[in-house]
């Protein structure tokens, strides 16, 4: 026993981290690989990060340009913009994981069930994934909002509506591939139930390619948070979100272009980073896989 | 026009990230017009380089050394441009895959229309009379409803059979078959081979076929060369070769042709070995690993061409006139 | 084909009315009648029940969806909440600005990406082709909101070269091309990069294929092989990707719109979803999916008759 257990315990010697060194290695990468960590820890440590809070107005002191004491200028109504530009991110990155977890987990669930259930009821599923896919998601987004007001809440139900059909037929195929695998014939033959088949056989093997999907997604969710919210049916305010912050820059493009400098450079060099790196790990992992479509 | 081909010391090499690999090293071959050269090997000697090389269709991470002479032109020298005007003017390839050799969302008519672009002087029209007439003469019925399909919808002996006349529309002075039968099945093989012979009394060009299947060779050529590893090893005269071989690799070959036994056995014999690494020639003889004949100069010297008389030739120490 | 096509456009239509009946039945989700949401504080009972017998609201469900159907069929698409105008005027008013808009911007993005793809092929491993597959990548990262904002500010703003908002003077050709550039553009950038590399990674496959070899040995010249014997199986993907994507260009439209104040879809759909315009924003949803849906299967059709391999599925 213990020498099983002994042998299994000792990793070969060969270069550990191969995903790491392979990211790095390419210049383009390796900048990305900076990008997404920064953009990381800006949203996790946006407290500490912060010089001031992001709600704070002082009217007194807007539309300011960038000096010593706010390196990114103030809004029209005083705010800090950097503040608001370091908890914009971490709005941002809130709404793309919520978001992105819940859509996955129900395509997860609902591909499991089209791929391994009854007949009747994968055609049916299917139709309505096809049927939502063929949408322009942009309508199905504004429609939504219209039955339900505009805010957070509305935004995430909104992106999970919107994204789970793409992942519930990624799933539907894998497991389709996987039914009629010998382990899986075998559990039937010994009557398991379907749910321990698709808990504890099915779907460990199918969340592979769903992941990594997902994490590809997280940048289109950011996109697609910052473009509702700049349209004014995202984020409420004064909740700090990188689209109201160029909405704001926007309407004082005349008086203080700044804003929109400074407030659109986060999104853009976010969506850049998250790309390259998007980038990097499918050339690493599969280069046959697709490139996202513009927004 | 026709003319004849020489090649002589004939080395190709690719280079690649891992290193050269000398896919052929000084090879030497000729043909004149009116004869039907076969090029026999296995998997891996060279054919397909020699066929690509004599084609003008080499990668360009191709170097060649040593000259291609057709008609007193030497085609290695050739630039791009005036190699491209040769390739379906007087140089045609038929394809070894019937299956892939044709753009599969382009009609047969349309394309075969294209192959004969170098005849500025033909209309559309008589473009796709020739072709008509021509499809017949290869064998397909119904040539003008065939000239309106697209590939997938012929079968593959029929794709063979449209590839030989495409190659033919040009009116070659050098026509390479490169494994014509391979990918058909017994029947479709036979109706090939008694194509290309009735073919071939009409042609008065050079025939070069290509193929790992000695009875192909043995029914079509008159004259054959073998190859291995990159090297010919013997050549000479059909009849010569098939029942005097003097090379130990043709003889092992044709000890191996399962078309030679005439009771069962209970194991094919094969020829013990492998294939060198082409990236690293050996200095010596590139067979004599694998040689049941090989003594004390074959693996440090390359032994040289030895005539054996009228036109057969073998590449090996062991062998005297 | 013709079978192909009559299956194929059966199945939209099918899905078509799949969407309108899930979003109808979306509405009663809503807690309290969308009456009472639209009008707000300001609900008085008599309102109330002034604009619930307008919407039609007082009718039984399924009442309301047959009827919503039978008027759209003869193009009854309700009528504005506030200005009683119908539906589909207004929707017919702004559609031709978003259409000019998205097909513009989809012609740019097709002469210049596909040539810059097939250029990448014919030089490939040399400088030109990774600079342009660099960029390539780079472009489609940025939302093109935020390009249409730059670009307001570097055109508009800081070199006064093109107009910052509206779409032009109506019959004046000129001005409205001018303020068609920017948005376009902002739109196409993407799509560029996007298409450039489709292409490429579509070549590169096709060029490798048996078959080109037999066409470059019967020494047709480089462009022919590329353009007519490569392309016309590499595009196949290419259009069946931008069908897809034309979604996205909807999307992208909508933005644009609202950051250079053009009239269209876009306005028109923003404007009724924030004052909860339930008739616009349904009358608007179903149009722009019937045409998304049609432009699907356009697209769809198309390829089958480019590749003649695709038609034989449906007859399995």
């Amino acid at each position: 026993m213990s020498s099983v257990a002994d042998a299994s315990l000792s990793v070969p010697d060969r270069q550990r981290f191969p995903l790491l060194r392979a990211l790095l290695a390419d210049p383009f990468t390796c900048v990305a690989v900076i990008l997404v960590t920064g953009f990381l820890v800006t949203a996790i440590f946006a407290p500490w990060l912060a010089p001031y809070s992001p709600l704070k107005i002082d009217v007194l002191h807007k539309l300011q340009p960038p000096s010593v004491e706010h390196w990114f200028g103030t809004d029209h109504l005083g705010r800090d913009l950097l503040s608001r530009v370091i908890y914009g991110a971490r709005t941002a990155l809130t709404i793309a994981m919520v978001s992105v977890a819940i859509a996955g987990a129900i395509g997860l669930m609902l591909g499991l069930i089209a791929g391994y259930g009854p007949r009747w009821l994968d055609a049916i599923l299917v139709l309505t994934f096809d049927s939502l896919n063929s949408l322009p998601m942009i309508m199905f987004a504004l429609a939504i909002i219209t039955v339900l007001g505009a805010g957070t809440g509305t935004l995430i139900i909104v992106i999970a509506a919107t994204s789970f059909p793409s992942y519930a037929r990624l799933i539907r195929a894998q497991t389709l591939a996987l039914k009629n695998s010998d382990y899986i014939l075998a559990e039937r033959l010994i009557d398991a139930s379907a749910a321990r088949i698709i808990f504890i056989h099915l779907l460990p093997n199918v969340v592979g390619p769903l992941i990594i999907l997902l994490s590809m997604d997280i940048p289109v969710v950011i996109m697609v948070e910052a473009g509702l919210s700049f349209l004014g049916l995202g984020v409420r305010p004064p909740t700090p979100s990188w689209g109201s912050i160029l909405y704001d820059g926007y309407t004082s493009i005349r008086a203080a272009p700044f804003m929109v400098i400074f407030g659109g450079l986060p999104l853009v060099l976010a969506t850049l980073g998250f790309t390259f790196l998007g980038e990097g790990l499918r050339d690493y992992l599969d280069p046959r896989l697709q490139l996202r479509r513009p927004a | 026009m026709t003319g004849s081909l020489a090649a002589s010391d004939l080395s190709v090499r690719y280079e690649t990230p891992h290193g050269a690999v000398h896919a052929l090293r000084h090879v030497d071959i000729e043909a004149h017009p009116g004869e039907v050269i076969g090029i026999v090997g296995e998997s891996g000697c060279g054919k397909s380089t020699l066929v690509t090389a004599l084609a003008n269709l080499l990668p360009a991470n191709a170097r060649i050394d040593g000259s291609i002479r057709y008609n007193g032109v030497d085609l290695a020298k050739l630039d791009p441009h005036r190699q491209r005007l040769l390739r379906g003017d007087e140089i045609a390839l038929v394809s070894q895959d019937p299956m892939t050799a044709f753009n599969p969302v382009l009609t047969i008519g349309d394309q075969l229309v294209d192959f004969q672009h170098h005849r500025k002087d033909l209309g559309r029209a008589q473009k796709r009379a020739r072709i008509a007439a021509m499809l017949g003469r290869v064998g397909i019925a119904d040539a003008e409803r065939r000239m309106q399909n697209y590939p997938h919808e012929l079968s593959g002996g029929m794709r063979q059979r449209v590839a030989i006349a495409a190659a033919l529309l040009t009116d070659p002075g050098l026509l390479i078959a490169d494994e014509p039968t391979t990918a058909l099945d017994v029947t479709m093989e036979a109706q090939i081979i008694h194509l290309l012979r009735e073919l071939r009394r009409e042609y008065n060009g050079i025939i070069i076929v290509v193929s790992h299947h000695l009875g192909v060779i043995a029914e079509l050529c008159d004259r054959v060369y073998v190859m291995y590893a990159g090297e010919v090893v013997e050549g000479g005269e059909v009849d010569a070769i098939f029942h005097d071989a003097r090379h130990p690799y043709t003889q092992a070959l044709l000890a191996c042709d399962p078309a030679r036994f005439h009771e069962r056995l209970d194991r094919l014999p094969t020829i013990p070995g492998s294939l060198p690494n082409l990236t690293q020639p050996p200095s010596g003889c590139v067979y004599a690993p694998r040689c049941d004949r090989a003594f004390a100069p074959c693996a440090a010297i390359a032994p040289p061409l030895v005539k054996l008389g009228s036109a057969h030739v073998a590449r090996c120490h062991a062998v005297t006139p | 084909m013709l079978a192909y096509a009559v299956k194929r456009i059966g199945l939209g239509l099918l899905i078509l009315v799949l969407v309108m009946i899930a979003m109808y039945a979306a509405v009663f989700l809503v807690p309290g009648d969308p009456a009472t949401v639209a009008l707000g504080p300001r609900a008085t009972p008599e309102l109330k029940r002034l604009l619930i017998e307008r919407m039609g609201l007082d009718q039984p469900v399924w009442w309301q969806i047959i009827e919503f159907f039978r008027n759209a069929l003869t193009g009854n698409l309700g009528f504005d909440v506030w200005s009683n105008r119908p539906v589909s005027t207004l929707v017919l008013e702004a559609l031709p600005n978003t259409l000019i808009l998205g097909l513009t911007a989809l012609t740019v993005a097709l002469f210049i990406g596909v040539p810059l793809g097939c250029l990448s092929v014919m030089r490939r491993g040399t400088a030109a082709d990774a600079v342009i597959g660099v960029l390539s990548v780079g472009v489609i990262a940025v939302p093109s909101f935020v390009v249409a904002i730059y670009s307001l500010l570097l055109f508009a703003v800081t070199l006064r070269w093109l107009p910052a908002i509206g779409a032009g003077e109506a019959g004046d050709f000129v001005s409205q091309a001018k303020a068609l550039i920017m948005p376009a553009a902002a739109i196409a950038l993407g799509w560029i990069g996007y298409i450039a590399r489709m292409v490429r990674a579509s070549m590169m496959e096709v060029m490798g294929e048996p078959h080109i070899r037999t066409a470059r040995s019967f020494g047709l010249p480089e462009w022919k092989i590329v353009s007519k014997y490569a392309l016309r199986i590499a595009i196949i993907p290419t259009i069946s990707l931008v069908a897809v994507g034309l979604g996205s260009i909807l999307s992208s439209a909508v933005f644009v719109e609202a950051v250079f104040a053009r009239p269209g879809i876009g306005k028109l759909i923003t404007d009724a979803v924030n004052t909860r315009n339930y008739p616009v924003v349904m009358g608007t949803v179903l149009i722009m999916t019937a045409i998304y849906v049609s432009i699907t299967i356009a697209a769809d059709l198309l390829i089958a008759r480019l590749d003649p391999r695709v038609r034989d599925v449906f007859r399995g």
